[in-house]
């Protein structure tokens, strides 16, 4: 770097993935500083206040403020808490109660990690955003815009949870970890003796600490819970087979804790809530061809992408399927699998690939 | 991380060693001190010692030597002023009678004595953080057994009534707490004059390292002990003495009143500039009215312009000021002083305590001024 160094902002979570990727900035020269956003509070989501494997806590903006502290580079936190909950939380409780499966870690890296940061990173002058992501900025060939690559330790790639970052922003976004695995990142940081280097994996969403939803939507929104019924199970024969306890305690693809005693293995495979329904089926039952999405973010321009062959991502644990995709109106597309597949979940996210390049994305309808 | 070109305007939050103090503390790290406690020779001579920093801090605030509990600081101050007298007078009342813009040592120490059965009445303010006083009279109850109000705000440097708050109580039999972190060095004191029966002082608000509090408390009021251990401190503050800070915090107090005069006119000089200039500043509000003011703090607002930001942007030239109280994450909440004054939870946000030291320069405040002009200048465009 010939003139001042580029200013980055790295948002710091407290764990080692993001202290690591602020270490590898300060040694690559650019102008660091460090930002950890509180999201929520305990009073917000319940659960358990003494686990700590979850940002927002104390001690993890202390961990961060100390690795800022170690680096020599200052550290903030901005209090982000309103557009969390407005944004993220609201949105969670009303995709259950819509009978739909949300993944919240996506509408919070799109709207308040990207987005909203980089709003407020516009009044400090800042002309970079990173984070310590398994993925990595490529340029894509045909377009010759920048697009998600998968992580180099596929077994932690996190592309699929950032289809939704606005092309523009993806512009000021810098993946340090890209190109290293979980293993070598524990090992740099143990071997820059960082106090974070054995902080635990965050697996669950943030906001229900103790992977209870149920809990989460019971404690918190007593009124979301009230207003959803118990209803029916019904088999493909429109046969009333059991009792359902509410729509939002349910996910398409369910098979555990439905109980009902049919004596063979039968899955979720469609949440009715206008007539509080809900499908159930064998797991032939479960799989489609075609979905709708809507919602959709592009990341190179739409014409590179409709109508061609892709991969197409149904949720965070899965291989992404070879399909095609088009449009069918001005809100939706219609996206085609070359094979059925089951437990297409409406809620989830479908991210679009080319090769390993994350193109684009969408939000699953209906099937 | 801290460049020469710094401008450190955070003086309320904590001061720089005196130069004094600092020939002191040098002084002592070779020395060998015993426990004040102890009975023997070397016991004795620093017991001796802490005696003479007693006898330093009593004659330079005008009270006896035994009216000074040395604490851990003005939090501890506080709590044992509020805790201790509540409790020593709760056979005569449990009303004690406080203001919304308090110090949170204060007020967390009211909750707590809620929660034990006392009743607590917090004064509202008005739009500057003026108390009324015919409010606080009339607020007072036979059972009202303890007043505690500041002498001078530490977010906005008002100035509260001392003297008349200690006649109204003397006249109806109530104790009076003032805490006074905020007044050494800025405003003469002469506790004997006041009539308090109880003062709280913090030894980093003037040149002396962190981690000392005084509390007077005139002789013969009641007051029930909050730390339980030793005989220390007239057996009302147990606790082994810091001794080389009770010293130092007595040496600085003793500079502090030596050199008010000199130094009032240094801030006083400073702080027309600065307000002079601020006032320069499109879309300011300046806190303040035409009122009493320490001459080393001033708030001021902007409208229209994201707090965190501003604070940040300030931060990046190494500019410290303070953006009202902090929560513990370091995270920016509103204030509850500029709350309780009436200010909305954006306007608050988007507020700086700035306050002056004997090290700061008119060259600072001019550099400051251009600086925050120029920011704020750029947020407002940037947030129409």
């Amino acid at each position: 770097m010939n003139s001042s160094p580029k200013k980055v902002v790295i948002a710091m979570s407290g764990g080692v993935d993001s202290s690591l990727a602020a270490r590898l900035l300060v040694e690559q020269g650019y102008d660091v500083t460090g930002i950890t956003m509180k999201l929520w509070g305990y009073l917000d989501t319940g659960g358990r206040p003494t686990h700590d494997s979850n940002c927002c806590s104390l001690d993890d903006i202390n961990n961060a403020k100390a690795e800022c502290a170690l680096l020599g580079i200052p550290h903030y936190t901005l209090d982000m808490s309103a557009e969390f909950k407005q944004i993220v939380m609201d949105n969670f409780v009303s995709e259950y109660k819509a009978g739909r499966t949300p993944n919240p870690c996506i509408v919070c890296n799109t709207e308040i990690k990207w987005h909203g940061l980089l709003n407020k990173l516009d009044d400090l002058g800042v002309d970079f955003l990173a984070t310590g992501h398994y993925a990595r900025r490529v340029k894509h060939e045909r377009s010759g815009n920048w697009v998600i690559g998968r992580g180099e330790d596929r077994k932690k790639d996190q592309s699929y949870v950032l289809w939704g970052i606005r092309s523009e922003d993806l512009d000021r976004t810098l993946f340090p970890l890209g190109d290293l695995s979980k293993q070598e990142v524990r090992k740099l940081a143990a071997a820059a003796d960082m106090r974070t280097a054995d902080t635990p994996e965050s697996m669950e969403i943030c906001f229900v600490p103790d992977n209870d939803y149920r809990r989460f939507l019971n404690q918190q929104y007593p009124e979301v819970v009230e207003s959803s019924p118990k209803g029916d199970f019904v088999n493909s024969k429109g046969e009333v087979i059991g009792q359902h306890q509410g729509v939002f305690n349910y996910t398409v693809g369910q098979r555990k804790g439905l109980g009902l005693a049919t004596g063979e293995r039968v899955f979720i495979n469609k949440i009715d809530v206008e007539n509080n329904v809900i499908h159930i089926g064998d797991k032939k039952e479960t799989e489609a061809h075609s979905f709708i999405v809507n919602s959709c973010n592009w990341l190179v321009p739409e014409s590179l992408i409709l109508d061609r062959p892709l991969k197409v991502q149904i949720r965070y644990n899965h291989d992404a399927k070879p399909a095609v995709i088009n449009r069918i109106s001005d809100e939706e597309i219609k996206v085609v699998f070359e094979n059925p597949e089951s437990a297409i979940t409406p809620g989830q996210s479908a991210v679009f690939f080319e090769g390993d390049q994350v193109i684009g994305g969408g939000i699953i309808k209906s099937v | 991380m801290k460049q020469a070109n710094s401008i450190y305007l955070d003086h309320a939050a904590g001061t720089f060693l005196l130069p004094i103090v600092q020939d002191y503390i040098a002084s002592q790290v070779y020395k060998k001190t015993g426990n004040p406690s102890s009975i023997h020779g070397v016991g004795r001579l620093a017991s001796a010692s802490l005696d003479k920093s007693r006898q330093e801090v009593a004659s330079s605030i005008g009270c006896m030597s035994g009216e000074i509990i040395f604490t851990s600081g003005g939090t501890e101050a506080n709590n044992l002023a509020l805790g201790g007298i509540a409790k020593g007078l709760k056979k005569q009342g449990r009303h004690i009678i406080t203001c919304r813009t308090e110090h949170p040592s204060v007020l967390e120490s009211c909750k707590q004595l809620e929660s034990e059965g006392f009743s607590v009445t917090y004064l509202n303010t008005n739009s500057f953080g003026r108390i009324d006083l015919n409010e606080l009279r009339a607020s007072i109850t036979d059972d009202t057994i303890l007043i505690s109000l500041m002498w001078v705000n530490n977010e906005t440097g008002l100035i509260h009534p001392v003297k008349d708050i200690a006649d109204l109580a003397r006249i109806r039999n109530v104790k009076f707490h003032c805490d006074a972190a905020q007044v050494l060095g800025h405003l003469p004191i002469q506790i004997k004059n006041l009539g308090v029966d109880a003062m709280t002082f913090s030894s980093h608000k003037i040149g002396a390292p962190s981690g000392l509090g005084v509390l007077y408390l005139r002789k013969g009021t009641v007051l029930s002990r909050q730390l339980h251990g030793g005989a220390q401190e007239g057996n009302l503050r147990a606790g082994t003495q810091n001794l080389i800070g009770a010293t130092a915090f007595a040496k600085a107090i003793r500079y502090q009143v030596d050199h008010i005069q000199e130094h009032h006119g240094h801030y006083r000089t400073l702080m027309d500039q600065l307000q002079n200039q601020l006032s320069n500043i499109p879309g300011i509000q300046i806190n303040r009215d035409t009122g009493e003011y320490s001459p080393h703090i001033v708030n001021c607002s902007f409208q229209n312009i994201d707090g965190e930001a501003l604070f940040i942007r300030l931060d990046m030239k190494n500019i410290s000021v303070s953006n009202g109280a902090a929560c513990s994450s370091g995270s920016q909440k509103p204030s509850h002083v500029l709350t309780a004054m009436g200010l909305d939870e954006k306007l608050s946000q988007a507020s700086l305590r700035i306050s002056l030291g004997l090290e700061t320069s008119e060259d600072e405040i001019d550099k400051f001024c251009h600086e925050l002009e120029y920011i704020v200048h750029s947020l407002q465009r940037g947030n129409p």
